[in-house]
């Protein structure tokens, strides 16, 4: 119950004092926020790339042996203690040529379940001649899906001796775990830099030996990469594998050597094969001519006895011919007998039908006149009747004549005319006279034409009766013709009878001797028949034995064909054989001096060597080693001081709470309350504002400060997918356990020295702070000087001392990270600005192509030198080279220049604090300065350079000269030549241009890129640009420093005024009772705080310098160096800004002073 | 001769919330020039309030206060400061001297910033103190502090002194002393002192006493004849 009040003091202490409360509660939020989110971040980066580098299976361990490693070799890695996984792979460094740029590509194999690639576009490799491309051929070389990639070993190599193919398909593009960054790498083929890499499957390698093994532990991804822990395991499983590499190199080795020896063995068996095959195929040769001409001799033969056949067969068909001639003569004779046979039998025949025919003709005409005899008389008779006939008619006739002429001869009488000759018009003319006549000229008509038909008649019935008397005449004739035919026909009869009688008898005669004929014919006939058969037969022979001759002739034919062919074949072979001795015999003595080779090489060769590497040997995982450390380093130096001055406002804070409630104390400890319960109040106070605030920090922090840094480094390391930002407990819990206990503790410790006093003390005033005099007051001069106000304000700046050097810290330590943020800003820009403005002040440099011929170079110079753009040109050579002294070694370029008097104007070699200029010349090199310091090498100091795989060689360093990013060593060539022992190859050509803006040195570039011979110009503007956004990403991290370094300062600033104002509220109020205007009262605490903030300032200065040269070492990499001043302009922002604050602070100061009341100074003291 | 002090009608109300305190409820008084006023009354009657607004650290709410002729009711802010600053010395109970500065310069403090103030010195060896001049307040004992203060109040060569209980922090003999020290400062140079009490036992040494009872003057009686402090006691 009695706690029940307490309480309720406790939460009205809270309600009272909200702006006490809140600001431990920011102070703390920010300075937990930002010590466990600042020192979480480097913890997350790697967390992020732990988790990056167990999504993709990068291996933890990796053996790379000189000669290659086996399956053998896999196999007993294998079986070592605590590896989970062997994955043996190919990788080989080549040279992808585009249209007109090389690239360095690292090939690799495509290994599953090991180092992943992360696919960006596309897939990965399926089938051969299928390529993945690194993301940023893709980004900055422009390949796309679909392209094809054409690669080349260098130089003389064979690319068939690694790869099956030298041209791929890109089906898509990836990033790989081996490389987190930008950076590729370097590389001993091309221009020394890696461009990016390419994975295909492990079938397209045509190397005979896996290059190196990938083995994944049993922890690994357990363990946090880059932790102790992790790289202990992995150290005793090297170790493990390393007690393997004695016995599987020996065994390599000796397989190597029997390989070696095996294959020599069998070029010599292959040599003595070829020898004994030539041999073979001369003997061959040699047969097959024999053979050949016995083939000849054979033909020869055949063909002799050929002719015979055909001789023979001529004999035979003459032979036969004969025969056959005979044969048809027989024939003929045949026929002809037949014929007359047939002949005879036809007059036979004849002779019977004629005799037959005889008879009847004789019979016939027996007939024939026995009825012409009786048709005689007929005729006889009938001409009689007619003759008859016709004198009747006669008669008749004469009668109508002797009419007609009497009617005619009237009319003619009595007319006087013959009627018959006139014409009827006549007639009408005479028409009157006749009508006296009485006629009628109609009717005289009708009588002239009857007249005229009767004449006719007339006429006609005699030419009828002419001709019937004619006809009879003739009838009369034939009549008298007939009888006398007749009597010759009787006689005819009576000889015809005779005639038939005696050829009846000569035809018996003549069928006898037909007969006899016939059977003659008979048999000459089968006689004839069987000639003909033999004769058939003997054609048949003889057609047989043409055939035999024919086919014998198509033998012949075909066998010197053939013999021709082989004669042919035969030549043919042995030019063959003289070709393929000739080239056996280069062969085998090239086979001859390969086994030497061999032999030489299997002499010289030494027992192999494994390296056994773990992911330290990734140079990003390095790097990103490297910059996390960085991240840490600032992680370890800036939160503290934030921390630490949080604590310090806290701590004052809460002292300055506990003494205000001095008399309450007092009062509670008089009314007899326990000193924990009284004490419990301020610890609960500090312990709940900071509890809540290191809640919020932690988390705040935690989440949000890892991503703002890392995602900055992002980048830089662009493959990095996710940001993982997890509550760190241990970063929880040391921010905050320190927060709340330092707070605490604060509290804990006020109150117990108030506790320790009786509460009659307590409730009486504290006693004042003795005034002192400071040491100013000793410098009476100076102090004398002072107005008075001037004067208490010092003594009242010394008299506060914790509440003086709180604030001169805060504002300093504020005002220091402001210049620490600026500075680094400032010094990662100085590398750009002086490295390419100051110091390597050239333009810009052009690369020769690796095998160009010294005219070709000569005539590029000159392009350049007559070029109006170009000011001036220098011949040099930039190398990649090693550089090492006393076990520190370093990679660096090298370059090496022909003439150092021109170079002036090309390099500044000087100085960097005393500016002293240096010249190049043959006595030694001239180093940078951040690689003699990586190598702690200073003039004087002997280095070994080496250049690729060459000798190396030592040169004395004649001076370090400022340089900001890479490492670079100078060196004549005539140094280089005598130190190397051979001649710097032209390589690079620098030069100047009379312009700088880009348009220029666009045209500059395209026009140069496209000239054969040039494999690249680059200007250093780019390089410098690059610069910038690499180093942009520490913008970020910087920017964060200074917002938080702002809130910082006013946050402490605010705060400790506040406190101080609440400590001398009584003083400033007797001064306002003293008739002090507002300003004045307010002047007389600000002048305090303008003290306060010069002082802050110096200590600012003087602590950001320090921490700005402790930073940019922890922060700068190995290949850079930072700038190491701060801007004046750095100094004055900074300065400017705590001034800022300051002032803000002061104005809400002033309102506050004005709210004092001037009461408070009746009162008495609490 | 017109008073140095007016007070009319002077009204003071609080506002605590819902409810209205009449601090000062119509105070009428005057203190003539050169005279040493003594304001008594017991505690939260209003004395204070009184010496606040006569001091110009507060305001009427009503009423007329006239000193030395100018209304200073009527004042502004920065008037008043000005008010302060030439016209009033002011001794604290608690003295409230700046810490950090010796005596001399806690005088010096107060003189600096007036138009026509004494020398910070002399002021001080008036009041006792030359050789503690370069103390600080810490090395001094609580009447030498309040020593010190009525120095710093007078080197502004004030029209009026006042001193809000003087000797409450003080003991008997101190208390005295410095009673006497400003006693004999009003009669030596003049000033006019006003010192409010709640003890009525110093009223007989005040040329006027005034007696303050809830907030309104309930008795002001002129002493023609004041006891001097060492025949006081109490």
């Amino acid at each position: 119950m009695k706690k029940h009040i307490l309480r309720k003091d406790f939460l009205m202490e809270i309600r009272r004092n909200k702006s006490r409360f809140l600001s431990i509660l920011a102070i703390v939020t920010l300075g937990v926020a930002f010590f466990a989110g600042i020192r979480a971040s480097g913890p997350d980066m790697r967390l992020s790339a732990d988790a990056f580098y167990d999504d993709q299976n990068m291996m933890d361990i990796q053996v790379i042996g000189t000669l290659g490693l086996t399956d053998e070799d896999a196999d007993a890695v294998k079986n070592i203690q605590g590896v989970k996984t062997v994955t043996p792979s190919y990788f080989a460094d080549l040279l992808c040529t585009d249209r007109d740029s090389q690239y360095v590509i690292k090939f690799m194999s495509l290994t599953k379940g090991v180092n992943e690639i992360k696919v960006t576009e596309g897939r990965l490799p399926e089938t051969s001649g299928e390529i993945l491309l690194d993301t940023q051929m893709k980004e900055q070389h422009g390949y796309a899906i679909g392209d094809t990639v054409f690669v080349q070993a260098e130089g003389e190599e064979k690319l068939s001796d690694t790869l099956e193919k030298s041209e791929f398909t890109v089906v898509g593009f990836g990033d790989s775990p081996f490389y987190l960054s930008l950076e590729r790498g370097t590389s001993t083929v091309g221009d020394g830099s890696l461009d990016g890499f390419a994975v295909i499957l492990p079938e397209d390698f045509s190397l005979e030996a896996y290059t190196e093994l990938y083995i994944q532990t049993e922890n690994g991804k357990d363990m946090l990469c880059y932790s102790d822990e992790y790289e202990e395991d992995t150290q005793k499983i090297k170790d493990r594998i390393s007690s393997l590499e004695e016995n599987r190199c020996q065994a390599r080795y000796d397989s190597l050597q029997a390989e070696g020896q095996e294959a020599i063995s069998d070029a010599r068996a292959k040599i003595d094969d070829a020898r004994r095959q030539l041999s073979d195929a001369e003997e061959e040769l040699r047969d097959g001519e024999k053979e050949l001409s016995d083939g000849e001799q054979e033909l020869e033969n055949g063909r002799r006895e050929l002719d015979d056949a055909r001789s023979q067969l001529e004999d035979g068909e003459q032979e036969l011919e004969e025969n056959r001639r005979t044969l048809e003569e027989g024939q003929q004779e045949i026929s002809e007998n037949e014929t007359a046979l047939a002949d005879a039998q036809e007059q036979i025949d004849q002779g019977y039908d004629q005799l037959n025919q005889g008879i009847e003709t004789y019979n016939q005409s027996a007939d024939e006149y026995e009825s012409n005899a009786a048709q005689l008389q007929e005729q006889e008779t009938l001409l009689e009747e007619k003759e008859t006939e016709f004198a009747a008619r006669e008669a008749q006739l004469t009668a109508g004549e002797e009419t007609f002429a009497a009617q005619k001869e009237q009319l003619q009488n009595t007319l006087g005319f013959d009627i018959m000759t006139v014409t009827a018009e006549q007639l009408y003319q005479m028409e009157d006279l006749l009508a006296s006549y009485g006629y009628q000229v109609e009717d005289l008509l009708q009588i002239q034409s009857q007249l005229l038909d009767n004449a006719q008649t007339l006429e006609e019935g005699r030419a009828q009766l002419e001709e019937g008397r004619a006809q009879l005449q003739s009838a009369r004739s034939q009549l008298e013709d007939g009888k006398n035919q007749l009597a010759r026909g009787y006689e005819q009869l009576t000889q015809a009878y005779a005639e038939i009688e005696s050829s009846q008898t000569l035809l018996a005669e003549k069928e006898a001797q037909l007969k006899e004929g016939k059977e003659q014919l008979e048999s000459a006939k089968a006689q004839l028949e069987e000639g003909w058969k033999a004769w058939e037969e003997g054609e048949q022979e003889l057609l047989d034995a043409r055939r035999e001759i024919a086919d014998g002739e198509q033998e012949i034919a075909d066998g010197e064909q053939e013999l021709l062919d082989a004669r042919k074949e035969l030549e043919d072979g042995w030019d063959e054989y003289r070709e393929e001795k000739e080239k056996a015999d280069r062969e085998i003595a090239d086979a001859h001096q390969e086994i030497a080779d061999g032999e030489k090489e299997l002499d010289d060769m030494e027992i192999p060597q494994w390296y056994v590497l773990d992911r330290g040997s990734n140079q990003t995982y390095v790097e990103y080693e490297q910059d996390t450390d960085r991240i840490v380093a600032i992680g370890s130096v800036f939160p503290v001081i934030f921390f630490l001055v949080a604590a310090l406002i806290c701590l004052t804070t809460m002292t300055r709470m506990v003494e205000e409630g001095r008399t309450q104390i007092g009062i509670l400890k008089a009314l007899g309350y326990r000193k924990g319960a009284i004490a419990a109040k301020y610890i609960f106070y500090s312990l709940l504002a900071t509890a809540v605030a290191s809640i919020i920090g932690i988390l705040a922090g935690q989440k949000f400060l890892p991503a703002v840094i890392i995602n900055a480094y992002g980048i830089l390391y662009n493959t990095l997918p996710e940001v993982l930002t997890p509550i760190h407990a241990s970063f929880s819990i040391t921010s905050a356990i320190p927060a709340v206990a330092s707070t605490t503790l604060a509290a804990f410790l006020a109150c117990r020295s108030e506790l320790k006093e009786v509460p009659a003390q307590l409730m009486r005033p504290q006693a004042p702070k003795t005034g002192k005099r400071i040491l100013l007051e000793r410098i009476g001069w100076l102090w004398k000087r002072l107005s008075f106000s001037q004067k208490s304000t010092m003594r009242n700046l010394f008299r506060y001392k914790k509440r003086f050097w709180m604030t001169v810290l805060g504002i300093g330590g504020c005002m220091g990270l402001l210049l620490v943020g600026f500075g680094l800003r400032d010094s990662i820009l100085a590398i750009g600005d002086n490295q390419f403005k100051e110091l390597r002040i050239f333009s810009g440099s052009l690369a020769f192509e690796e095998d160009i011929s010294d005219e070709e170079v000569q005539q590029i110079t000159d392009t350049l030198n007559q070029d109006e753009r170009i000011s001036q040109t220098l011949k040099a050579t930039e190398l990649s080279v090693d550089v090492s002294c006393s076990g520190r070694e370093r990679s660096s370029y090298m370059d090496i220049i022909e003439n150092p008097d021109q170079a002036d104007s090309f390099f500044v070699l000087r100085d960097r604090k005393t500016q002293k200029r240096y010249h190049l010349d043959d006595s030694g090199v001239i180093i940078t300065e951040k690689l003699a310091k990586l190598l702690d090498v200073k003039a004087g100091d002997v280095i070994t350079i080496q250049e690729n795989e060459e000798d190396p060689a030592e040169v004395t360093v004649t001076a370090v000269v400022e340089n900001y990013f890479y490492h670079y060593i100078y060196i004549t060539s005539d140094l280089y030549e005598r130190v190397f022992h051979r001649e710097a190859k032209d390589h690079d050509l620098f030069f100047i241009t009379r312009d700088k803006d880009p348009e220029t040195q666009e045209a500059i570039q395209k026009d140069y890129m496209a000239m054969d011979g040039v494999s690249y110009l680059s200007f250093t503007s780019d390089i410098s640009e690059r610069v910038e956004d690499m180093i942009r990403s520490m913008d970020s991290v910087i920017y964060v420093i200074v917002i938080a370094a702002a809130m910082l300062a006013f946050v402490v600033l605010y705060n400790l005024n506040n406190i101080n104002i609440c400590e001398r509220r009584r003083e400033l109020a007797t001064l306002k009772v003293l008739g002090f205007y507002d300003t004045e009262v307010s002047g007389y605490v600000l002048r305090e705080n303008i003290w306060l903030t010069f002082f802050g300032c110096f200590l600012g200065v003087a602590f950001g310098l320090l921490l700005h040269r402790y930073m940019i070492q922890t922060v700068e990499i190995d290949i850079m160096m930072f700038g190491r001043k701060i801007n004046f302009g750095s100094f004055l922002l900074s300065i400017l800004l705590t001034w800022l604050f300051s002032a803000l602070v002061n104005l809400a100061m002033y309102f506050h002073l004005k709210r004092v009341n001037m009461v408070e100074s009746l009162k008495s003291i609490e | 001769m017109e008073p140095i002090v007016k007070m009319h009608q002077i009204r003071k109300y609080y506002k605590m919330g819902e409810v209205t305190i009449k601090a000062v409820d119509g105070i009428d008084f005057v203190i003539e020039k050169g005279e040493f006023a003594v304001i008594v009354g017991p505690s939260g009657a209003g004395k204070t309030t009184v010496l606040n607004i006569l001091g110009g650290m507060d305001t009427s709410d009503e009423g007329t206060i006239l000193v030395d002729g100018e209304d200073i009711s009527k004042y502004t802010e920065r008037q008043l400061t000005t008010y302060r600053r030439n016209d009033i010395g002011f001794v604290f109970q608690f003295y409230n001297l700046v810490p950090n500065l010796t005596a001399l310069e806690n005088v010096e403090l107060a003189s600096q910033i007036c138009k026509n103030p004494l020398d910070a010195s002399s002021v001080l060896e008036d009041v006792g103190l030359k050789d503690r001049m370069h103390n600080f307040p810490a090395q001094l004992s609580g009447g030498e502090q309040q020593r010190v203060a009525i120095a710093r109040a007078l080197a502004k060569n004030p029209k009026l002194l006042l001193c809000d209980e003087p000797t409450g922090a003080l003991d008997y003999q101190t208390g005295k002393a410095i009673l006497k020290l400003l006693q004999d400062t009003c009669r030596s140079k003049g000033m006019t002192v006003v010192v409010i009490t709640h003890n009525l036992a110093i009223s007989p040494m005040a040329d006027r006493v005034i007696r303050i009872k809830n907030g309104v003057v309930s008795e002001m009686t002129v002493n023609d004849s004041p006891t001097s402090v060492e025949l006081i006691e109490w």
